[in-house]
């Protein structure tokens, strides 16, 4: 079964994802710093009216819920915001487009949050991406 | 108080004025020596909130506004906003630093003066010491562990082996680093994040 993306199953099925992956629960436990999203511009031609995304809610390791924002909802309860076009999301979790070097390329954008902390976690960030890459992924055409 | 700290940074002097005879003083050991010295204030400095410098000034150079020079000049801000010893390590830094990341075709300037940080697009001047390699590598560079007291890389640590065989190989280049040793020590300080 394909997850449409975006969309709260996906978010759902990625939370499962980052839970059974292991090296994410070594390499983010030790994250105690808050809820990252992670955040689609709005593009008419996809259908995507507002800004859409999900929040994680990480700690230790273990991401513990995820919520599925559209629209009107706003991510400013998030500590870390990460921002990007719906292409640049797919090609990240197609596994193409690596995070952090996408951030270094301006391709991804870290719209809140506090760059050193990013950087320390870079490993968890990379884990986070690869439970993506796990997540069976019909996308917008 | 100063005096003391006058006393551990002015241990390179001190062996400088007992090390007359010698025709050519190790001029790289006696650098090193008193960056470490100088590690150890700065460690006791923060410690102790003596030196409550204001962050320094970090700014974009005109017309320069690339997602790494964007990058390299939150990481400084941040750091800075955090931590009273790195504000001093950025007020004792003067030349300039080039980061090359060659895979994202992607390189930055930055330009230390007065305790002042002006971050350019591309190479600007001669730099004093620059840096070339994957834009992982030089991330990873920021993730160097320093040892707790003296303030100096921890050389056992996964991430220095990592770096060090990324040097050997060649994958990792850093050009100036012995010759502007304490510009070096400092910016690695200045740019951690641990």
């Amino acid at each position: 079964m394909q997850y449409a993306f975006p969309s709260r199953e996906w978010a759902v099925a990625f939370m499962a994802a980052v839970n059974n992956n292991a090296a994410y629960r070594q390499s983010g436990k030790d994250w105690t710093f808050g809820k990252v999203a992670m955040v689609i511009e709005a593009a008419a031609d996809l259908g995507i009216a507002e800004d859409t995304g999900m929040l994680l809610d990480v700690l230790h390791g273990e991401c513990r819920g995820v919520e599925y924002r559209e629209g009107e909802k706003r991510f400013g309860d998030a500590e870390f915001i990460i921002i990007a076009p719906y292409s640049r999301w797919r090609e990240v979790i197609e596994g193409q487009l690596d995070p952090i070097k996408g951030m270094m390329e301006g391709k991804l954008k870290l719209e809140k949050g506090h760059l050193p902390t990013m950087i320390r976690f870079v490993h968890a960030s990379r884990e986070l991406v690869s439970s993506a890459t796990q997540v069976p992924t019909q996308f917008l055409s | 108080m100063s005096r003391r700290f006058n006393s551990v940074g002015g241990f390179a002097d001190g062996l400088r004025q007992l090390l007359p005879s010698l025709r050519r003083p190790p001029r790289v050991l006696l650098s090193a020596l008193g960056e470490l010295g100088a590690g150890l204030r700065s460690k006791l400095s923060g410690r102790l909130g003596a030196d409550a410098l204001p962050p320094p000034q970090v700014e974009l150079a005109p017309g320069s506004g690339g997602a790494m020079t964007a990058i390299m000049a939150q990481l400084l801000r941040d750091n800075l906003a955090d931590r009273v010893e790195k504000r001093r390590d950025c007020a004792a830094i003067r030349g300039r630093v080039a980061i090359i990341a060659e895979d994202i075709d992607s390189s930055v300037t930055l330009h230390f003066e007065a305790g002042r940080v002006t971050v350019h697009d591309g190479i600007v001047g001669i730099p004093d010491l620059s840096v070339r390699g994957p834009s992982d590598l030089i991330l990873e560079l920021s993730r160097l562990q320093l040892q707790s007291y003296l303030r100096l890389p921890d050389p056992f640590s996964a991430t220095a082996k990592s770096l060090f065989e990324a040097m050997r190989s060649g994958r990792l280049k850093v050009h100036g680093a012995w010759s502007h040793l304490p510009t070096a020590l400092r910016l690695t300080r200045l740019l951690s994040v641990s």
